[in-house]
């Protein structure tokens, strides 16, 4: 006669009593000269936190300056308690950490902006490789194309709207620099993108922003430039879409022109 | 049926590795290819840790494509979560196809483990209970990703801190029922085996005398620390010589199987890891050239 399944609620409890603390597992443990079961129980218990810890802190180094060993790590230990990973990879782990700081510590925005900012490096950092235009491509363009069609940007190619000085303190970071002050900032939306292996970023102008969602929404570019017009002239917005597309097409971040 | 087999010999001849690491990228691209292994440069292969690669794109598989062009390549993982009661993770497993598709590794392995259910990853390489039950779990479970992968995998000893009431089989004799019944190969990861047997009181030749020799395709060796009375694997430190000296009873057993150095903390330069290395194959080769004398 088969022994009654053990395996399913033994892992329930043991994930129940890492994750929260609650379920008491000893007496399921074997206790012997060399440890007793609440020691051996604790190794496993402190390694999940450590490791989740230390995964949070390669991937908020600036965070972890700014704030300090001591603050992050109370800053990590609430996040793992809201949220326990749920894809194979700890790649993904951090993911939710700008969206927990907003929710956790609403009165200093600035660290929910930071994490934002270093997790997009990061999203940059790995994404999908694609080839890039050559500037020689907008030649080639058709007069009559060029209202349907449309920009695919480079899949690292990355927006986000800060209202403070985090691409400052990154910078900072970056060249191992004393981090500046916290600031807040008007609000301003930043393009993150790499190019070859370099992760690069910069501010966008009302007008770049608004052109740049509309290539994320696949808008055509007539329909681009319309948008343009409620910041620029009429009889100016072709040549300032133009230039725009050319400064994507130079940053390499373009990958295709489509044309419908 | 016993799959691969005849892979197993062909990798058998594979030699000595290491687990390839960012910090060695530069290092491994600027030295000399595994055609022009050398006592200076003992590297043959590079494992690497599958998860780490399944990204979209830039510096990893940009640096995984390159050093794969030069040196046979493992691939190792920590997620398939083997043991746990949660439905195999079918996502995970096209992204593991996926990346052995792109590597072409000589081996795919992955942990005697759990590593979470109900959808949640404790990223811990989580000890079973030694029982049938688990037995037959992880046994069809292995079949079914070998089915899936086409082809065997690699199945590693896990180092633990401790053990349930309700196993009823030693370590050893676990490990050797769920490969007999899987079918399946194992790493042998020679620090866990003394790890474990300084946590759980046993001697670790008893474990290493009732693993099958057949069923062995790779071993690991690596370093640890000491917590109180147990031993935690850090793979932090050099390979100490309690290890070294199981390596040496482990070659005796298996022959000279594929063998590699893990480092995945305080990771020294380059050098250091290729003097242990090295060390590894001047253990291996001096039980061969003593085997050939006893025989001759």
């Amino acid at each position: 006669m088969r022994a009654a399944p053990l395996l399913a609620p033994l892992q329930s409890r043991m994930q129940s009593f890492l994750l929260q603390g609650g379920a008491d597992l000893r007496a399921l443990v074997v206790a012997d000269d060399i440890a007793d079961a609440q020691t051996r129980l604790g190794i496993y218990a402190d390694a999940y936190r450590l490791r989740l810890l230390e995964v949070l802190r390669g991937d908020y180094p600036v965070l972890f300056e700014l704030l300090g060993a001591e603050s992050f790590e109370g800053v990590g230990r609430g996040y793992i308690a809201a949220h326990p990973s749920d894809t194979p990879s700890l790649r993904w782990f951090g993911r939710h950490l700008a969206e927990h700081l907003r929710a956790v510590q609403p009165q200093r925005p600035e660290l929910a902006d930071l994490a934002a900012f270093e997790w997009s490096q990061g999203e940059v950092f790995d994404a999908p490789d694609a080839s890039v235009l050559p500037l020689a491509a907008m030649t080639q363009i058709a007069p009559a194309a060029w209202g349907e069609m449309r920009v695919l940007l480079h899949p690292s190619a990355r927006h986000l709207q800060l209202r403070s000085n985090a691409a400052a303190l990154v910078g900072a970071h970056g060249k191992s620099q004393p981090l500046p002050q916290t600031q807040s900032t008007p609000a301003e939306t930043w393009l993150l993108w790499r190019q070859q292996h370099m992760i690069h970023w910069r501010a966008l102008g009302v007008a770049e922003a608004a052109a740049l969602d509309a290539v994320r929404t696949h808008l055509g570019f007539g329909d681009l430039c319309e948008r343009l017009c409620e910041w620029i002239e009429p009889e100016e917005v072709a040549m300032v879409a133009a230039g725009m597309l050319k400064r994507w097409i130079s940053d390499q971040l373009v990958a295709e022109l489509e044309f419908s | 049926m016993r799959r691969d087999l005849h892979t197993a010999a062909a990798n058998a001849a594979l030699g000595f590795g290491l687990g390839l690491r960012t910090d060695h990228y530069e290092a491994i691209l600027n030295g000399p290819t595994a055609d022009d292994a050398c006592a200076e440069w003992p590297i043959d292969w590079l494992e690497i840790l599958s998860e780490n690669y399944m990204v979209g794109g830039g510096k990893p598989l940009h640096y995984l494509d390159r050093i794969a062009e030069r040196y046979p390549m493992v691939m190792h993982g920590v997620s398939l979560s083997i043991g746990s009661t949660d439905p195999l993770d079918r996502a995970y497993l096209i992204q593991l196809k996926a990346l052995a598709e792109r590597v072409q590794p000589r081996f795919i392995s992955d942990h005697f483990c759990w590593t979470g259910v109900a959808g949640r990853n404790l990223h811990d390489l989580l000890p079973l209970p030694h029982t049938d039950e688990a037995v037959r779990h992880i046994a069809r479970r292995v079949r079914e990703v070998q089915d899936f992968l086409g082809r065997q995998i690699l199945l590693e000893n896990i180092s633990s801190y401790l053990s349930f009431k309700h196993s009823a089989l030693p370590e050893w004799e676990f490990i050797r029922a769920v490969a007999e019944e899987a079918d399946c190969g194992l790493l042998l990861d020679v620090n866990n085996i003394y790890v474990n047997s300084c946590n759980h009181g046993f001697d670790p030749q008893t474990f290493i005398d009732a693993i099958p020799v057949e069923r062995v395709q790779q071993i690991h060796l690596a370093g640890h620390s000491h917590n109180g009375k147990l031993v935690i694997d850090t793979h932090d430190h050099p390979v100490p010589d309690p290890v070294w000296a199981l390596y040496a009873i482990a070659v005796q057993r298996f022959g000279t199987v594929p063998t590699m150095i893990e480092r995945d903390d305080h990771i020294p330069l380059l050098p250091e890891l290729l003097a242990e290395l090295a060390h590894a194959r001047g253990i291996a080769t001096t039980i061969k050239h003593a085997e050939v004398e006893a025989s001759a």
